[in-house]
């Protein structure tokens, strides 16, 4: 087998292989072997077809299978004795194949050179710090305080600032066609009412009616009704007003807390905890970026692109998961890929520093390690552990629970040589 | 009748497989008013092979029917065509 390696650049290589015809023939004999077994030919009894007229008869199936069984293992062969290993599977063209003929082809692939991570303690940053301050926590419990608040009615009055109604509402649109919707709640001050409606219903008592015209002005977001008159007709059923709770032991006990006290401390503690992934996660993509600055090539496209898609893939789950079916989202999917492709780039260099670090360190996963996460997973989803290990080994998962482990102890590695700076 | 009306085409079956094993007996479905004579013409100046003998056999066409239905398949004469010593194969029947 011959073969010549060419550099397109320094992560893409070609490589053409010339497969000898001594070595082609053979295999076209022995596939039209396994061919002759089986092959019904008129004139002849299953199996006893001589090859001459199996090769003519089956001439481009043999062919095609004599390719597809020689062209990996040349190009796995080839890969080995050069010593380089192929970040996706080789793209072959330029493929011929003749019986008598040598087979030549070229395949042309990715691969990451071996390169120097260089020195870990180079890498600083500044660690984030989880402060959570006391105005946080007071604006924790003041949106406790929202959930928990309670209409009542009230009487005797009429409508203010804040309060909610109930009411029955006719609205007839610029085109004319009216608009009935009974018994809505509306609250005095949303967001979403129309401008100017909030100020029409203003000191009107229980039972009262009224009816307005509102315009709309030329900016509202909702384009069809931007600068339309509407006409509205209301009649305000009752009037409530949003009482919030007090905030004192009985509202903690409301929520299943002893005293206020406690519950200050439990909102506190949530977000301490919540401040410290999310410092966590800052602290992990700012090693990232410096992790994927350290990468001397340009990423290999292929991998980029498989990050895309995999980003896209996920993206497009959580739709799923939302009920939301991700081709009618009106998503710009080409656009939506070229806004992943930076960071898709910097997460697989960021990938490959880390392999590299890997590789370096000799940092591997015991099978202990992988027995201890599966339990851990078991223990979240509520099985046994032999289950979830089953169920993993069924579709591959252990592989990943390998790769996952090995990446966190790199990153760990890293962790622990970089400069960290920080206040806490 | 004319020569490249005689040959039909080359018959390729297990027996016919055997009988070439001698390097030099082909078998031809034929036009069935051929006779041995125009076939040996015809294999001369179509194939460019001298040929030694020719023994022809009419094979009778089978009655096949299709329910109630009785037909009869046409009678067919085939040739047995010995080349002569050292008389080259035809290349297009080299493969088959």
């Amino acid at each position: 087998m011959k073969t010549e390696f060419l550099d397109v650049s320094e992560t893409r290589k070609t490589v053409r292989v010339e497969i000898p015809s001594t070595a082609v023939d053979a295999e076209i004999d022995r596939i039209a072997a396994e061919y002759s077994r089986k092959a019904r030919i008129p004139g002849f009894r299953p199996g006893k077809a001589p090859a001459r007229v199996i090769k003519q008869r089956f001439k481009d199936q043999i062919l095609h299978d004599v390719a597809h069984d020689m062209i990996p293992r040349a190009v796995d062969e080839a890969l080995r004795e050069r010593g380089v290993e192929a970040v996706d599977s080789p793209d072959v063209q330029d493929v011929i194949i003749e019986a008598g003929q040598p087979l030549t082809f070229t395949a042309s692939f990715d691969t990451v050179p071996e390169f120097d991570p260089g020195d870990l303690a180079a890498i600083a940053f500044k660690r984030a710090s989880p402060g959570i301050n006391d105005e946080a926590v007071d604006l924790a419990m003041q949106r406790l305080r929202d959930r928990g608040a309670r209409h009542e009615p009230v009487e005797g009055r009429g409508v203010d600032h804040g309060d909610t109604l109930t009411v029955d509402l006719e609205r007839s649109d610029p085109g004319g066609a009216p608009d009935t919707h009974n018994d809505v709640s509306i609250e005095l001050g949303a967001k979403a009412n129309p401008p100017g409606f909030d100020e029409q219903l203003l000191g009107l008592e229980a039972s009262a009616t009224k009816s307005f015209t509102l315009h709309y002005p030329g900016d509202y977001p909702i384009g069809e009704l931007a600068n339309t008159d509407v006409s509205y007709t209301v009649t305000v059923k009752a009037l409530k007003r949003r009482i919030l709770p007090e905030l004192d032991d009985e509202f903690a006990k409301d929520l299943g807390v002893d005293s206020l006290d406690a519950l200050k401390t439990r909102v506190r503690e949530d977000l301490e905890h919540e401040a410290k992934h999310a410092a966590e996660r800052e602290d992990r993509s700012e090693l990232m970026k410096q992790l994927a600055a350290k990468v001397p090539f340009d990423v290999p496209t292929s991998m980029v692109g498989r990050e895309i898609d995999r980003r896209l893939e996920d993206f497009a789950r959580r739709l799923v998961d939302q009920n939301v079916d991700p081709r009618q989202a009106g998503i710009d999917w080409n656009a939506f890929r070229e806004s992943q492709r930076e960071v898709s780039r910097e997460a697989v260099a960021a990938a490959l520093v880390l392999d590299e670090v890997t590789r370096r360190e000799k940092l591997d996963v015991s099978d202990e390690e992988v027995e201890g996460e599966v339990v851990k997973y078991a223990e979240r989803t509520g099985r046994t552990p032999a289950a979830v290990r089953a169920a993993l080994e069924k579709e591959g998962g252990l592989s990943r629970i390998y790769a996952g482990l090995r990446r966190e102890k790199s990153i760990d590695f890293v962790m622990a040589r970089a400069t960290i700076t920080g206040d806490s | 009748m004319k020569l490249t009306d005689v040959i039909r085409r080359p018959l390729i079956t297990e027996k016919t497989s055997l009988l070439r094993e001698d390097g030099r007996t082909i078998v031809f479905e034929v036009a069935i008013g051929a006779n041995k004579i125009e076939v040996k013409r015809a294999i001369e100046s179509l194939l460019g092979a001298k040929v030694e003998s020719v023994r022809t056999t009419i094979s009778h066409g089978k009655i096949k029917r299709q329910g109630r239905f009785a037909g009869r398949r046409s009678d067919w004469k085939k040739a047995y065509v010995k080349l002569r010593e050292g008389a080259k194969m035809p290349e297009f029947l080299e493969g088959a």
